[in-house]
């Protein structure tokens, strides 16, 4: 189970609304490299990974992108605040107005809504951290191109801190596949997935 | 936002340093030095964290005897600036 804190892991408070960041933001909600895929793909992956410190590794790393989820949504909650209809048209936040209102709702930037199909569960330790670690790059990319488009310091400093937290989910579970092949045969780690070709305690 | 060294900051700063050596630790378990310093951050959280709640209100329901308390504690979404 989870127990919720009443709090952040870093401030948010945003004084200057401005539903165009809202927009370009909220695709790390729900869109194909977002904080919502990255917390589903770890916590459904812990399951099946066949050592208890890779299974506390995806449980700690999808725990706190749950905490980022939370983040995102404040951000866009704080710069989605008395908009008038003419700020809403001219940041072209329309479309999204329209279906949510000022509801934070995951979707991508381009309004496509969340979908499970952004992420993998494989039952095979190798091939998840793999994705993992592709998950990682690909969001630190993502909070990149976001860094490229926005100027409010406000802001800023929020994306930079979950960009760099990308970059320490990458070495953790660079580390973790490290860990994981030292404990395969060394001359073939794909030869067999512990837990399904060889069912023996491995811990 | 202004960098204060105030209670609020001190607390998330604490707790995010205990947060992070924690995730090291998952794949560094046998790292005595990064087990130490936890150690010392985690006492400077039980010397902070009864201030903390004092002064911010629960920040877990465990913390809070009282419904209306937890209620009351502003969400972390709200925005604060002024209040800190």
């Amino acid at each position: 189970m989870w127990q919720y804190q009443k709090t952040l892991q870093y401030p948010i408070n945003i004084q200057t609304s401005n539903p165009l960041y809202a927009k370009i933001i909220s695709s790390q909600l729900g869109g194909p490299d977002g904080e919502l895929g990255a917390s589903l793909r770890y916590l459904n992956q812990r399951f099946s990974a066949p050592y208890a410190d890779i299974q506390g590794l995806l449980t700690d790393i999808g725990t706190e992108e749950l905490a980022h989820m939370e983040m995102i949504g404040t951000i866009m909650h704080q710069l989605t605040k008395n908009l008038s209809a003419e700020e809403i048209k001219r940041a072209g936040f329309e479309g999204y107005f329209v279906d949510h209102t000022n509801g934070v709702y995951p979707a991508s930037a381009a309004g496509v809504p969340f979908t499970a199909a952004y992420l993998q569960s494989k039952g095979d330790i190798i091939t998840d951290l793999t994705e993992d670690l592709a998950a990682e790059q690909k969001a630190r990319t993502t909070y990149d191109n976001i860094l490229r488009l926005i100027d409010d310091p406000d802001i800023t400093g929020i994306i930079r801190f979950l960009r760099e937290r990308e970059i320490v989910h990458f070495q953790r579970f660079g580390e973790a596949l490290q860990l994981v092949t030292d404990r395969l045969n060394d001359k073939n780690f794909y030869a067999f997935t512990p837990g399904v070709d060889r069912p023996v305690d491995l811990r | 936002m202004s960098v204060q060294d105030d209670l609020k900051t001190r607390f998330m700063a604490i707790r995010f340093s205990i947060w992070d050596l924690h995730l090291y630790l998952d794949t560094h378990p046998d790292d005595a030095a990064a087990q130490a310093l936890l150690e010392k951050y985690r006492a400077q959280y039980e010397e902070i964290s009864q201030a903390y709640v004092e002064k911010y209100g629960p920040y877990t329901s465990a913390d809070s005897p009282k419904a209306a308390a937890w209620l009351k504690a502003p969400w972390p979404w709200d925005n604060t600036r002024g209040n800190c």
